[in-house]
């Protein structure tokens, strides 16, 4: 059963959240990264790379939760503001890649999109809610 | 869409905080159905009709030839 909880409280919940997700990904990204560099192998090596994603799939759900407590506008403006996010992610992949594989440019990992989607998403959002006030 | 929430809110010395509360939305979101930027839903609607204890057409008036707050 999900508790009731204010949209204030939610948004305050969510955003806490996902500030404790992106600390505890960049500590096992550099935990796991150090034992990786001292020779871990065979399925250790497996579990201490693969182990950061663990924090990203919790920030998701977080987000998830967040959308389905929030109130109808909140909702509103973050789903037109992923919409916006997604176009400028798939823009900048299609420009990138095509600058990677032309002109030289230096190769980037699909992580950098994850990184494109959460700053263009905070930022669409941003400027979304400018209407309603 | 116009509507009279500011008015009934005011008759009952309520803050938006306050009136978001018994809504349970935010106080933005009260601030943007005042001021007219935003349409609420109808299940919305239905509430804020029922907390005020008027009839949806007298808090809410549509005009045909106006466009909506949110398309």
């Amino acid at each position: 059963m999900t508790a009731r909880i204010s949209p204030a409280g939610a948004e305050r919940q969510a955003g806490l959240h996902i500030i404790i997700a992106a600390v505890a990904y960049l500590l096992l990204r550099a935990g796991g990264q150090h034992y990786i560099d001292a020779g871990a192998t065979g399925p250790l090596r497996i579990a201490l790379a693969a182990l950061p994603a663990l924090p990203v799939l919790w920030m998701l759900w977080s987000v998830h939760r967040y959308l389905s407590r929030t109130d109808e506008l909140h909702r509103r403006v973050h789903m037109e503001a992923l919409g916006v996010a997604a176009g400028v992610t798939a823009a900048c992949s299609i420009v990138y890649g095509l600058l990677e594989e032309s002109a030289g440019f230096p190769h980037l990992t699909a992580r950098w999109a994850i990184l494109v989607l959460g700053l263009s998403w905070v930022a669409s959002g941003f400027l979304l809610w400018r209407r309603y006030k | 869409m116009k509507n009279r929430i500011h008015v009934l809110r005011a008759e009952r010395r309520w803050t938006q905080a306050e009136l978001a509360d018994q809504l349970n939305v935010s106080r933005q979101t009260i601030n943007a159905l005042e001021t007219e930027k935003y349409d609420p839903s109808l299940q919305l609607a239905f509430s804020i009709s029922r907390l005020f204890g008027r009839p949806m057409d007298e808090i809410f008036l549509y005009e045909a030839d106006e466009p909506p707050a949110n398309p």
